[in-house]
């Protein structure tokens, strides 16, 4: 019996030496952020080849979406402000036809009709601005216009613009199209257990061998993990912060996702967090819930067809969908004080 | 079985705990990767206690390497987002200049988090 039980307890601790098979890791910058793609393969060669062809279409993409520097969105757009229509590069497209139903489902507070606008606000830039904020006139003149991507239309495969101040500026949808490529290619090099995470912007796949992948999600107001969520199967995850990009101008800050209503960047919230199947939806969507807002999201979420969401609003409070709640584990001591909406359908 | 046994036997049960917290833990990284824009990453030993130089997009970072953690004191950037992220020490843990392209990230098994939403 004593023999039995000693054998058990070291039985015990060796548990505590077994270790996960490594993770293939391989990072760069693209899109304007520090792309992550974390591959679990028991062929190291194979992980590090599919690493590489994710790097690629990241490099593909940050030339063709590129917003201010040259390639085929700045001449679209420069065709659109001439008022003349012209045949978009195929990615680009692509992009418009997807981004088309979720803008219109979002109330448009997703919208990448935006490009003018953020322009205007000076995040057009490799580096954040430095402010001022731009001239009340400028700003009253773009809303007076306020183009969306309904004033698009196509003739053949041509795409014209009814508003002249229309810019597209594809920041809060790109990484999502990206990712989402990005995981199809993997998938066709034969990975099934993978991250690709570009600056937080994150799909999964499969599982890390021995368990489910663990996220961590970052605090908004402090260098740390607010919380945690583990995926397995196929999953992405999407987080838009006040955070991220900004200026400060005689102590107020304003940062880059602006409410195309207002003009303004967008109030009441700091970020959001949306777990969605597909990327890009998950991407357009914490865009268009964080210009909601505290208020608002939840008839956004529900246009959207969202079940699980996050918003920290700026008093620190956490609301969140009875889904998201049985996801997420706070990581902070104490948790944020938490407010649960009405079930999502 | 003698008393000794026993005693050893408790002993042994008692460190039980630690040895779970300590090894489900993030385990501190003894290595550090430094990531630009251009090539493959640097990686470099997380001791002896030194500051680096790092050429980014916009000009340089200062990055300094204490004690088998890493931080960065300067860099070439408007916000200094990445100056007031801090140290940085368990594994998986990353900080990142994104305007000069430079990020820093602690190398090391057991990383509590596969991936970080920021």
């Amino acid at each position: 019996m004593t023999r039995a039980l000693l054998a058990g307890l070291l039985l015990l601790t060796l548990t505590g030496c077994e270790r996960a098979p490594p993770v293939h890791q391989h990072a760069f910058f693209a899109l304007g952020t520090l792309v992550e793609v974390s591959v679990a393969d028991s062929d190291p060669q194979r992980a590090s080849r599919a690493a590489e062809a994710v790097e690629a279409i990241f490099r593909e993409d940050h030339q063709l979406w590129h917003a201010w520097h040259p390639g085929p969105l700045m001449d679209l757009n420069r065709a659109l402000a001439a008022g003349q229509g012209a045949q978009p590069h195929p990615s680009i497209h692509y992009l418009l036809e997807r981004a088309a139903p979720l803008a219109e489902r979002s109330g448009y507070r997703f919208d990448p009709a935006v490009g003018g606008l953020v322009r205007l606000w000076g995040f057009h830039a490799d580096t954040p601005p430095e402010g001022p904020p731009p001239d009340a006139d400028a700003l009253r003149d773009w809303r007076e216009h306020k183009p969306s991507l309904a004033d698009l239309y196509w003739d053949e495969d041509q795409v014209f613009s009814r508003n002249p101040v229309l810019q597209l500026d594809f920041g809060a949808f790109a990484k999502g199209y990206a990712v989402d490529q990005a995981i199809a290619r993997l998938r066709a090099l034969g990975i099934d257990n993978a991250i690709v995470n570009a600056g937080g912007d994150l799909r999964a796949i499969g599982r890390r061998a021995d368990r489910p992948w663990r996220i961590g999600i970052r605090h908004p107001r402090a260098p740390e993990v607010l919380a945690s969520i583990a995926i397995e199967g196929d999953e992405s995850l999407f987080t838009s912060g006040d955070y991220e990009r900004y200026f400060e101008h005689e102590g107020r800050r304003y940062h880059h996702i602006l409410d195309p209503f207002s003009g303004q960047p967008a109030t009441g919230t700091t970020s959001v967090t949306v777990l969605h199947t597909d990327a890009t939806t998950a991407d357009a969507a914490a865009t268009a819930l964080f210009v909601a807002g505290p208020d608002h999201w939840q008839e956004v979420a529900r246009a959207m067809g969202l079940r699980h969401v996050l918003l920290i609003d700026t008093a620190g409070v956490a609301h969140l969908s009875p889904a998201m709640a049985e996801r997420i584990h706070f990581e902070t001591d104490p948790p944020p004080p938490l407010r649960l909406s009405e079930p999502l359908p | 079985m003698t008393r000794a046994d026993w005693v050893l036997l408790l002993a042994l049960l008692a460190g039980l705990p630690w040895l779970y917290v300590h090894f489900w833990n993030s385990a501190p990284g003894q290595q550090l990767a430094i990531l630009t824009a251009e090539g493959p990453p640097r990686i470099l030993p997380l001791y002896p206690n030194r500051e680096l130089r790092i050429a980014g997009a916009l000009g340089d970072s200062l990055i300094r390497i204490e004690q088998g953690r890493a931080r960065f004191i300067a860099s070439a950037c408007s916000n200094k987002v990445c100056v007031q992220r801090g140290w940085i020490d368990a594994s998986g843990e990353t900080s990142a200049c994104l305007p000069n392209r430079v990020s820093i990230q602690v190398l090391g098994r057991d990383a509590r988090y596969d991936a970080v939403n920021f």
